[in-house]
């Protein structure tokens, strides 16, 4: 066990938990921050990515004492009333089906477009390749991340 | 229907936030005698905000939003400012008469409820009006409603929903109410984006893996490996002494009496938080010693052995026609033999199985993503020999369902372990847990025998398919053969069954048309025409039966939509012309679902054509060309999301293995060899659906049979290589 202090949606928590605790479920249990999704537990489908100091990580694989004064983002902090170009896009295009998997979809997109603002097919499928969605909402995904890199540039 | 409409629907007052219209509107082909279940509820609150309560559960198939446009199209409501709930089973909802009653699979939601949820709107608009013409002392000639709102036809008056609905629920529904024509839809078939998706994309929309409750307790299970396994013995210490762990708990499995029920026993970790009870669970199964029982010296190699075996043995058949074994002695020149084998596959939810479940002495309450909680609740009572007034379920959006949540086990276990520990508890099922205790698309052989005479026509056609449970045994060979016999031997399976998104048809579909299309390149005769001859030759033979049985009233309704399919897409495709070197297409058609009575014997139709490209050893595809008859398409954009879903999902098992078995036991355990499609593999698709006005006939799994075949005949006509077995192991995938 350890105490930890640590800032997410730039609000700092102070909690104890144990020191090999992945970031995710300090997220979920400890923090009650569910948007953020279990998946595989081996960093394989992406359901948990989050933004540390703005770049992708896979919550799942992050053990809460290996992060040290860092900056994490989770789906509910990427904007502050859900209108970020990638959320907006998400809900035009429809791309959703059960849901579960989008947070760490739409984390990914919006990190992909913060590095490439106008992404190629080829920088899309490279960005998105480590999240799975079993309902098939790739197609979708691809169309949403164009708008999104559109309304960016508009 | 001949029952007074008054009883369909009851009317109460909720203190202070609003009026709720109860209804019971009879699934469309319910003959029961009539008691009062609601089963649809509409609460319509002094804010104007219109929440729709329903018993069908949300899986990503979009049935909230669904449903509430059906809803909305004869309410004349504001779809923005509907809200949805998804019914609890409790005692306070009455027995559906079966335990069947909640339950949400088959892609079903829509068929049943087509008319009711409109006609439920049609009623409560209708009270609405009334009630405003009342108050304005006019006749409902002069009121209009529109977004919510009636309006004076004269004046400029309005009155919202909200404002009318206690004075609306004073009067009497009326007798009857005359449905919009499809002319007048504003909201049926307008491309609708999902109402939850402002939910989904900020990270608000929950799940019951997202749930807690006071008091509650978190688990971790190891299940028992094999089907007949025992524990030898296992040392709880190192597991106890993981901080936040508390205790190990024993449970027992439960017998499985009917499809869907039955559960394995196991060991649950308890701790205070997800992550103790998962190293917990890690730590137990290195210390455990399992006796691996009959089931664990059995593998693929020996199921495969086993299924040789069943060549020698009899079969049971299932549809014969003529005469075979003369049909091959007499008229056959040529005979085809092939044979195809599908895998047992997993579902990978993408949401892992979880249950929060709270066992007392009189009562059960469940938290839980299902397809069944009704039937789930029916298994319970028995296994926990507790009254079903005790039970209540609360249900929760699925992150992802595909036949998965119908089995009650992932449930059943969570309840037992509660019930010894006396506490709340969440037990969530690791990726590991979810791969490796499925209920898996069984694993099947098919060996098919064709026949063609001088003239080069199939005369005789003979199935053996060997499978590993009788959901979908046999097959329906849908095309005209004269002479035709279908047999099944199904066969002791170490794994689990399960409905896995389209259930048999995917299985059926795979090895007919792949051998429809064998025979017609082994007739010389173009996969196209040929199929759409036999297809005529069928309706000719079912339009002479001249008998009246539910069968051949199905058949010839049926067999117009497939002929209809087929030159739809042949014309999309521009089938036979010239490709390059090294390019194919591959077409195949199937149906999902049986007709029925009120849909007009009808079911939906999906042809699909590949075209593929095979090169250096590699194969790909540039597109899929889909084209559907589901009837009506009440959301073209959650109907097409259905299709493209449906396709990525038949995808995946074409390129990577199936469940492979070792010991008894699933041999992958998470995604990394466990292989499911990724974006990059996801290729180009082009939907068009028939342009129809007919009952719709259902969407979340028609598109999924066709996919398999259509790819293997694409190859076929690409590289002349005929692939029978999936994963395709000839060639490479290339984005595997």
């Amino acid at each position: 066990m350890g105490k930890y202090s640590l800032t997410v949606n730039k609000k700092t928590h102070t909690f104890e938990v144990a020191s090999d605790t992945p970031l995710l479920w300090v997220l979920r249990d400890t923090l009650k921050l569910y948007g953020t999704k279990y998946g595989c537990g081996i960093g394989q489908c992406g359901a948990c990515t989050v933004h540390i100091d703005g770049l992708p990580y896979r919550s799942c694989c992050i053990p809460i004492e290996s992060i040290k004064d860092q900056s994490i983002v989770t789906i509910e902090g990427l904007s502050e009333n859900g209108t970020h170009t990638v959320q907006l896009a998400w809900q035009v295009v429809d791309v959703p089906q059960c849901g579960y998997c989008q947070s760490g979809q739409i984390m990914t997109a919006a990190a992909l477009l913060d590095r490439i603002p106008q992404p190629t097919e080829a920088d899309i499928n490279r960005a998105m390749k480590g999240n799975i969605c079993r309902c098939g909402t790739y197609v979708r995904i691809k169309e949403a991340i164009k708008l999104a890199a559109k309304n960016i540039s508009s | 229907m001949s029952l007074s409409r008054r009883n369909f629907i009851k009317v109460s007052a909720v203190t202070g936030s609003g009026i709720l219209f109860s209804f019971h509107m009879p699934k469309a082909a319910d003959n029961n005698p009539f008691v009062f279940q609601p089963n649809l509820y509409i609460k319509i609150s002094s804010d104007n905000i219109i929440t729709l309560r329903i018993a069908e559960q949300e899986l990503g198939q979009g049935v909230s939003t669904s449903l509430s446009m059906l809803l909305a199209e004869e309410l004349e409501a504001n779809l923005e400012t509907i809200e949805t709930e998804f019914i609890p089973y409790n005692k306070n909802l009455p027995d559906y008469q079966n335990e069947f009653g909640l339950t949400t699979g088959g892609s079903g939601s829509i068929v049943a409820k087509w008319k009711a949820m409109r006609e439920a709107g049609a009623i409560v608009r209708d009270m609405l009006l009334e009630a405003a013409a009342r108050t304005w002392n006019t006749s409902k000639d002069n009121c209009y409603a529109k977004k919510s709102f009636i309006h004076h036809q004269k004046n400029n008056k309005s009155l919202s929903y909200g404002q009318l609905a206690e004075k609306a629920a004073q009067l009497t529904p009326p007798e009857k109410v005359v449905l919009k024509t499809p002319e007048a839809y504003e909201i049926i078939g307008r491309p609708t984006p999902d109402l939850k998706n402002k939910f989904v994309a900020t990270g608000q929309y929950k799940y019951s893996l997202d749930e807690e409750v006071p008091d509650m307790v978190f688990a971790a299970i190891v299940l028992y490996p094999t089907k007949d396994a025992k524990i030898q013995q296992y040392n709880p210490s190192k597991t106890l002494a993981i901080p936040g762990v508390s205790r190990i708990v024993e449970f027992p499995g439960t017998p499985k009496n009917a499809s869907f029920n039955g559960s394995e026993a196991g060991l649950a970790v308890i701790a205070d938080s997800t992550w103790a009870a998962m190293k917990g669970k890690k730590m137990l199964e290195d210390n455990v010693k399992w006796d691996y029982g009959e089931y664990g010296k059995k593998d693929m190699i020996s199921l495969r052995e086993d299924f040789k075996q069943a060549l020698k043995e009899d079969f049971k058949e299932r549809h014969q026609k003529g005469d075979v074994d003369a049909a091959f002695n007499r008229e056959v020149t040529k005979t085809l033999i092939v044979s195809y084998e599908n895998p047992y596959l997993a579902h990978g939810l993408m949401e892992p199985l979880n249950t929060i479940a709270h066992v007392k002495d009189n009562s059960c309450e469940i938290w839980a993503g299902s397809q069944s909680p009704q039937y789930t609740c029916y298994h319970l009572a028995k296994i926990l020999d507790m009254p079903l007034e005790q039970f209540t379920f609360h249900p929760y959006p699925s992150g992802g369902g595909f036949g998965r949540r119908y089995f009650t086990d992932f449930v059943t276990q969570a309840a037992l372990i509660s019930k010894q520990i006396g506490l709340p508890v969440k037990v969530t099922w690791t990726r590991e847990d979810e791969i490796q205790h499925g209920r898996y698309h069984p694993f099947r052989q098919e060996h098919y025998r064709g026949g063609l005479d001088k003239e080069n026509n199939l005369v005789v056609a003979h199935y053996r398919g060997i499978t590993t449970h009788a959901w979908g045994a046999g097959v329906d060979l849908i095309y005209h053969v004269p002479n035709r016999k279908v047999e099944f031997s199904i066969r002791d399976s170490p794994l689990h069954f399960g409905s896995w998104r389209s259930v048999g048809a995917h299985i059926s579909a795979f090895g007919r048309e792949c051998f429809i299309d064998e025979m017609a390149h082994f007739a010389k005769k173009d996969p196209v025409e040929f199929r759409k001859e036999l297809l005529q030759k069928m309706l000719d033979e079912m339009t002479d039966a001249n008998d009246n049985s539910d069968r051949t009233k199905f058949k010839k309704n049926q067999l117009p939509r497939y002929l209809k399919v087929i030159d739809t897409l042949r014309k999309k495709v521009n089938w036979g012309s010239v490709l390059p070197e090294n390019e194919g297409l591959g077409i195949a058609i199937s149906d999902y679902g049986y007709g029925r009575a009120f849909t007009n014997w009808r079911s939906s139709v999906c042809g699909q054509v590949a075209h593929v490209v095979v090169k250096d050893g590699i194969w790909e595809v540039k597109k899929i060309t889909v084209v559907v008859d589901c009837g009506t398409v009440v959301n073209p954009s959650g109907a097409r999301a259905q299709i493209e879903g449906s396709i990525y999902w038949a995808l995946s098992p074409l390129i990577y293995p199936g469940i492979d078995i070792k010991r008894g036991q699933v041999a992958q355990s998470n995604f990394h060899d466990c292989k499911f499609l990724r974006i990059d593999g996801a290729p180009e698709i082009d939907i068009s659906f028939i342009s129809s006005t007919d009952h719709p006939t259902g969407m979340g799994e028609t598109a999924v049979p066709t996919l398999t075949p259509a790819i293997l005949n694409g190859i076929f006509n690409a590289s002349g290589i005929r692939v029978r077995n999936i994963p395709v192991k000839e060639l490479r995938y290339r984005y595997a």
